[in-house]
């Protein structure tokens, strides 16, 4: 979770634009506080297959063990954020990783979590799992990481 | 007008910084001034706010104004939770069941899942669905995994996709195993666990005792479901009440009961016995009498009525399901007879589990 709003790459959709603006406002008031807040369970992860935003069958426990983790109330914020490996064009892998991180955020709200907890974002190339050269497929870069604060 | 603009613009500026306006701690949480939002929340708790009591919940989970503590988080939605808060009871299940600053603890989770599910919290529902679904840390339920996410299915898109594999094998009845029980006078409200190879129908009997050598009374409550749980909010007259939750055979012919429950230590019925008497024939009604006397003293509750069943065979002793045999063949040890009484099973009208039919008309 270090650095995380302030270091990656963030796209935001107009569907989440006015819930990422209040957790923005939020961030730039606790920045610190909510560095240290922000660890609780392990991160949970959604793979991917190369150059696909579709969110498979076999990811649907990972999805149901985020929702069984999130409480109610207004203060809790489910950060979903997409990455990329760095096959391809990185502008391209850019849209790539925010419409994984859309994908896992609709299938999050067929599971109930209200629209306006949720922060989208797309890393594109940055801040990857595993650091590679360009051109190399590597599953743990094809990844949504969500996690809460 | 130039300086009564600027002054405007300042006046503006400062109301949200000097917190004017903040009506109430909702408001003073929205403006993030976490010191009033929970000196308030304080006050409304100490008045019995079960929702001043999650929101001091959720500033200490959340750690706002203060260091994160889990701790005090979970006391505080605990309490707001057994106020009754569907919302605090669910964050209570969410972190018995991820084990956030505890040993993760499914069977409590469930107990608070199910009871904010009964207050049709939809995302308790679902999670409900889940733990019975998976069997992670319970035994899995495929029945009731399918119940739960029915119940979600109209707000939460995923349940209404779920297929549960169901059980094929052939369905026994077995006693529910009731893990929560709250019967008073505002409320009653059960929780319980089914056998996975148990049939779906429960019923739930609450009955209110007789008095001395009075009539035993139908059930004040008696609820069939498909549950693993009831809530019922309009609760009862008095605070003297058994209840039990009873699994029946798909084809009503068994039944597998929890044992009965009371608040004041009441002594369950060994049995529940209709005497049916033609008051004109006085040596009968007599007879009714004293067979009555004998079975209160050995226990059992009676009713002494003249309501001939039209749908019965004018058996002597009948009883209604198979598990009741033994409990019928002990009542007409009770009986005079000239020779060994048969009870006969057929299931009347209204005929409850653990009610036997004694027809003081059919005396040969």
């Amino acid at each position: 979770m270090k650095n995380l709003p302030i270091k990656s790459l963030m796209l935001t959709l107009g569907l989440f634009a006015s819930p990422v603006a209040l957790t923005a406002q939020e961030a730039s008031q606790t920045t610190t506080s909510v560095v240290e807040e922000a660890e609780e369970a392990p991160w949970l992860k959604v793979y991917f297959a190369s150059g696909s935003a579709t969110v498979s069958a076999d990811q649907a426990a990972t999805l149901d063990r985020a929702v069984r983790t999130f409480r109610e109330g207004d203060p809790f914020v489910m950060i979903v954020a997409g990455g990329a490996d760095k096959v391809g064009d990185p502008t391209a892998n850019l849209g790539l990783s925010l419409q994984r991180a859309t994908a896992v955020a609709t299938a999050l709200t067929n599971r109930g979590i209200p629209i306006e907890r949720l922060q989208v974002l797309g890393r594109g190339n940055s801040e990857l799992q595993v650091a590679t050269p360009d051109g190399v497929a590597e599953e743990e870069n094809r990844v949504v990481e969500i996690s809460w604060r | 007008m130039k300086n009564f603009i600027l002054s405007c613009a300042v006046s503006i500026a400062l109301l949200p910084a000097t917190g004017w306006a903040q009506e109430d701690a909702a408001s003073a949480f929205a403006n993030r001034d976490f010191a009033t939002a929970k000196a308030l929340w304080l006050s409304e708790a100490a008045d019995g706010s079960a929702e001043a009591m999650l929101g001091l919940g959720l500033l200490a989970d959340r750690g706002f104004g203060q260091p994160r503590d889990f701790d005090v988080a979970f006391d505080w939605y605990l309490q707001a939770a057994s106020l009754g808060l569907a919302e605090a009871q669910f964050n209570v299940a969410i972190m018995l069941d991820a084990g956030l600053g505890r040993r993760r603890d499914v069977e409590e989770a469930q107990i608070w899942y199910t009871r904010a599910a009964l207050r049709d919290h939809a995302r308790a529902q679902y999670n409900l669905g889940l733990l019975y679904e998976t069997g992670d840390g319970i035994t899995s339920n495929p029945a009731l995994a399918t119940y739960w996410f029915g119940k979600a299915a109209q707000t939460v898109p995923a349940a209404a996709q779920k297929e549960v594999a169901q059980v094929t094998a052939s369905r026994r009845v077995a006693a529910p195993h009731v893990t929560f029980d709250n019967v008073g006078t505002s409320q009653v409200e059960l929780v319980w666990n089914a056998d996975p190879n148990a049939t779906a129908t429960h019923l739930v009997e609450v009955i209110e005792p007789p008095r001395f050598d009075e009539n035993y009374d139908a059930p004040t409550i008696s609820v069939s479901t498909v549950a693993s749980g009831i809530l019922d909010l309009n609760g009862l007259q008095t605070t003297d009440a058994i209840w039990r939750v009873v699994n029946l055979a798909s084809d009503d012919t068994d039944y597998a009961a929890a044992d009965w429950s009371s608040n004041q230590g009441i002594e369950p019925p060994r049995g529940r016995v209709t005497l049916i008497s033609d008051p004109a024939v006085k040596s009968m009604e007599n007879a009714a009498r004293v067979f009555a006397s004998a079975l209160r003293q050995a226990g059992y509750w009676v009713q002494i009525t003249d309501e001939v069943s039209t749908q019965s065979d004018n058996f002597y002793v009948s009883y209604g399901y198979a598990s009741d045999q033994q409990l019928a063949q002990a009542v007409a040890e009770f009986l005079p007879s000239t020779e060994q009484i048969t009870p006969a099973k057929q299931l009347l009208r209204s005929m409850q589990p653990g009610e036997v039919v004694v027809n003081l008309g059919a005396f040969r």
